[in-house]
């Protein structure tokens, strides 16, 4: 659980997002992050991790999150506090967040984001989807008919 | 926000998308969404994507629900004035996540899905529930097994080979599956005596959604097995455990009550004993021991009993292999609480805890005949096992009916799925 060395002694690494900002982050929050883990294998010391594919904007949200997860203290809240973020930030925010989860591998992260998208399609109709995606219906009449037809209940 | 929205097919990865989003969705959801566009019918369709799904949904013990199956006996006086008595079952779903540390209070869901008139409903009337797996469920309705999936409204029957018709049958069933040969089986065993014949047989089918076929079994097993009980016996209390089913196997003489657990393997389609815990051996010296009742507890077999003396006992255990893959079992729980249990509970479930739980696991249990649930807390500071805290009630809201009530007969976990009957 909490560990018991104090702040000052905290190792920092440094991270370089896409938009060559810097951020100095607690070593035991960047380890959440399976990528930044390997990545200081293989570069050494005090050398800066660079993060080409995530911008500062959501970098620092992720910093947010995974420095709130070492806290732990208690993890509940505060999964139910980001929970409640990513259900009501707009939709790039989202997805760039999701992006940067799966390009850092931070699972628990992810996990949460997705569950958001997950949640936020599950009530909707299939234009809903289609219009809040942009996705371009390809399906027939004749073809759309015959797929709602056969699952007509679960329009109900 | 208008101008920056981006199409998700463009936008996320396929990977995330499929893999990570559309799997933790609900079926009815997904059923919906076929109509999106081509690939996505194609997507959802698919039977890998059908696979994914349960994994990544079926995981979540926030999608579990405790699946009910309660049969009604009405019984009235017909035409002619002669007493008639029917038979309804119905199942039932509710979510194990609505059971919440205060304000308990139960919906029920009915699972009636049989809208096309082609399809008798099985249950319509007298039917008895098999298992279910996978989000598949499997009845026995007369002589007929009816594997169905009700979350996307289909259905596979299959009528299974006759037996030797004999006095006191006995008919165990299960239901399971095999990764092995990717496909789910139905087990029927049927021990006796044929009419006309003064020697117990037993005759074994295994069927198989794989080739659509049964198949009959080697009996060494069971001729070794009942030739040497020499006494009555009954089966209960059967709980699928991974790809393997248990069943409590025991005289019918209760004061003499000798137990086994019978396993069968829906892979290698064989039966074998499972030795019973050293304590139960030497708790039952003192109290005569209620039945045995088994469960699934984290995946791994469990089973209790109570001791019926000055007190009620409850002990629990699980079954665990150790490194020489030899069974060993590992006790679970422990309490003395005399003023709610009640000999006549069946069956442990545990919700597992997961971030809706503050991280500390729930325990029901579920009582056999009367349509209630107890909450059962666990207290996990007691050392090498848990003890259970003072218990909650919880009833489950069955419905009535004129001339009788609804009981429950048979209860498992659920959780939907995509995954197709036949």
């Amino acid at each position: 659980m909490a560990s018991s060395s104090t702040s000052e002694q905290k190792k920092k690494i440094r991270l370089k997002s896409a938009d060559n900002e810097l951020f100095d982050v607690d070593e035991d929050a960047a380890l959440q992050s399976e990528t930044i883990k390997n990545l200081l294998q293989e570069i050494s010391g005090d050398q800066i991790v660079p993060l080409p594919n995530v911008t500062s904007k959501i970098l620092a949200k992720v910093i947010e999150y995974c420095s709130n997860m070492c806290e732990l203290d208690p993890i509940i809240s505060v999964n139910k506090q980001w929970e409640s973020f990513f259900k009501n930030c707009d939709q790039d925010t989202l997805f760039d967040t999701i992006l940067a989860a799966n390009y850092l591998s931070i699972k628990s992260l992810l996990d949460l984001t997705c569950k958001c998208v997950a949640d936020m399609m599950k009530g909707k109709t299939p234009e809903e989807i289609r219009e809040k995606f942009h996705i371009v219906n390809d399906l027939t009449s004749e073809e759309e008919a015959k797929i709602r037809a056969e699952i007509s209940w679960a329009f109900e | 926000m208008m101008e920056t929205i981006k199409t998700v097919d463009n936008y996320l990865p396929e990977d995330i998308l499929y893999v990570e989003i559309l799997t933790r969705l609900p079926v009815k959801s997904l059923l919906r969404f076929k109509s999106v566009s081509k690939h996505w019918n194609s997507i959802i369709s698919s039977k890998d994507f059908a696979k994914d799904h349960l994994h990544k949904f079926g995981n979540s013990t926030f999608n579990t629900s405790l699946l009910v199956h309660s049969t009604c006996k009405e019984t009235f006086l017909g035409p002619n004035t002669r007493i008639t008595i029917d038979y309804v079952a119905k199942l039932f779903t509710f979510k194990l996540a609505q059971v919440k540390n205060t304000n308990i209070n139960i919906t029920l869901s009915p699972l009636d899905y049989y809208t096309d008139d082609s399809i008798r409903n099985p249950l319509a009337f007298d039917s008895h529930m098999v298992g279910s797996c996978n989000g598949l469920i499997c009845l026995q309705i007369g002589k007929k097994f009816t594997i169905c999936n009700p979350a996307i409204r289909k259905q596979h029957q299959t009528t299974p080979p006759k037996y030797n018709p004999g006095k006191n049958n006995l008919f165990v069933s299960g239901f399971g599956y095999d990764s092995s040969s990717n496909a789910y089986k139905i087990l029927r065993l049927v021990l006796g005596k044929p009419y006309g014949t003064d020697e117990e047989t037993c005759q074994a089918h295994v069927f198989s959604t794989k080739n659509n076929e049964w198949k009959e079994l080697d009996m060494s097993f069971w001729l070794t097995f009942i030739n040497g009980a020499c006494e009555p016996f009954i089966f209960h209390s059967h709980v699928l455990v991974g790809e393997t089913l248990y069943w409590v196997f025991e005289t019918r003489d209760t004061s003499t009550r000798n137990s086994n657990i019978i396993a069968f393997d829906f892979a290698k389609e064989t039966f074998s004993i499972i030795p019973l815990p050293k304590s139960y051996h030497a708790s039952i010296r003192d109290y005569p021991p209620t039945r045995m009742y088994l469960s699934n507890i984290r995946q791994r077999l469990s089973a209790c009993w109570m001791l019926s003396g000055q007190q009620f006992v409850i002990e629990g255990w699980m079954l665990e292999h150790n490194a020489n893959l030899e069974y060993c079992w590992t006790k679970l729980l422990k309490t003395n609480t005399t003023s709610i249990l009640d000999p006549s509970y069946r069956s442990l479930f545990e919700l597992t805890a997961d971030n809706n739980y503050n991280g500390k696991a729930v325990s029901f249990f579920l009582f056999k005949g009367i349509s209630e649930l107890l909450r059962v807390p666990l207290n996990d500071e007691g050392g090498d096992c848990y003890h259970l805290k003072p218990t909650q009630r919880v009833p489950i809201p069955l419905p009535t009916k004129e001339r009788g009530s609804y009981q429950i007969s048979y209860a498992c976990l659920y959780t939907e799925s995509l995954l197709s009957p036949f």
